[in-house]
């Protein structure tokens, strides 16, 4: 049997260690996509937090049929796409970083391109994004990408198509600027 | 993107093509710069993106979900047992107005029969003593409670 299904199994027969076993299995993936969206660590975590919650609640009703991680990456983009829409989601811009504040090099170097990245991805239209995101930080294949988001391949396709060419263009028209 | 190929280039880098197909693109790519340069373009997006996987405390995470279903979990117990006691006592309410009411009746049915005794004999006896009863009385009250015991005598000596 999938080591998922015997995890909610667990968890269904009363034994809450099953649904930490999920829990803790799933969520550096769930807390990463959630910060793909926010792009803060603190915000993804409080997404992250929602979403097992709300799996806490639905697990009892979870069928066998389906795949627990497409479920969980689809209640994490929705629960993602609800924080943005609540809280209108201002990105950091890279002129508000305080680079005085950070003194090594190197780690300057990957912030300011992560926080360039992370200001590029935040301009793709949120159902990109999500394509997207399932697909380059969760490895998934177009297939499970299209069972999360409830999508044809073809739009799966069509929409990591799209967003690698916004972001092309966004990353081409704005190098981080290695000061 | 000046190859009619570029396009299938995303496919190819996230390994999605049929076999066929995969392997026409193995060998072109390195014959066409606008392909080769489109596949760099995607493999630089894929290793920025993996750049912003976040580290945290799987135990940290686990604690503080916890205390949230713990603390959502008592805020459910309490509300449950709130309204569980608020139900019982519903049920243990329900017949408190209906007692009252048959208590109100048997009242008014004890009452209006005692004046009617209390009538009948003040008219038939016009006995002193309970003239005098009444006027020693201070309240209605009292007197209601005299009149009361007397027409229960003579309830009991069976004039009525
Ligand atoms: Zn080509």
């Amino acid at each position: 049997m999938d080591e998922d299904l015997e995890l909610i199994n667990k968890f269904k027969s009363g034994h809450l260690e099953g649904f930490e076993m999920l829990v803790k299995k799933y969520h550096t993936r769930v807390i990463t996509i959630a910060n793909s969206f926010v792009g803060n660590t603190s915000d993804a975590e409080d997404i992250a937090q929602e979403t097992f919650l709300k799996i806490y609640h639905t697990l009892e009703s979870f069928k066998a049929q389906a795949k627990f991680s497409s479920w969980l990456y689809r209640i994490t983009v929705n629960t993602a796409y609800d924080h943005l829409r609540k809280n209108k989601h201002k990105p950091l811009s890279l002129d508000e970083i305080d680079y005085s504040a950070i003194s090594d090099n190197k780690n300057r170097e990957d912030l300011v391109a992560k926080e360039a990245m992370q200001e590029a991805l935040n301009k793709i239209p949120f159902d990109f994004r999500s394509a997207l995101t399932l697909k380059e930080i969760e490895g998934l294949s177009y297939q499970e990408i299209a069972e999360a988001l409830k999508i044809t391949i073809g739009t799966v396709e069509s929409r990591i198509f799209r967003a690698r060419q916004i972001l092309k263009k966004l990353l081409t028209h704005k190098e981080p600027d290695k000061r | 993107m000046n190859c009619a190929h570029s396009r299938r280039i995303s496919r190819y880098a996230d390994n999605e093509l049929p076999q066929k197909e995969k392997e026409f693109l193995d060998k072109h790519i390195f014959t066409c710069p606008p392909c080769l340069h489109e596949l760099k373009a995607i493999t630089s997006i894929k290793e920025r993106i993996l750049k912003n996987k976040v580290d945290t405390n799987a135990g940290f995470f686990w604690q503080t979900l916890k205390k949230r279903i713990d603390t959502e979990a008592r805020a459910v117990s309490t509300k449950e047992m709130f309204s569980l006691d608020f139900g019982s006592w519903a049920k243990r309410l329900i017949p408190v107005p209906i007692f009252a009411s048959l208590l109100v009746l048997a009242f008014l049915t004890i009452n209006s029969r005692n004046s009617n005794l209390i009538d009948a004999y003040l008219f038939t006896n016009q006995d002193s003593s309970v003239l005098e009863l009444m006027d020693n009385a201070g309240s209605q009250s009292e007197i209601n409670i005299l009149l009361y015991n007397q027409t229960s005598f003579l309830r009991s000596q069976s004039i009525c």
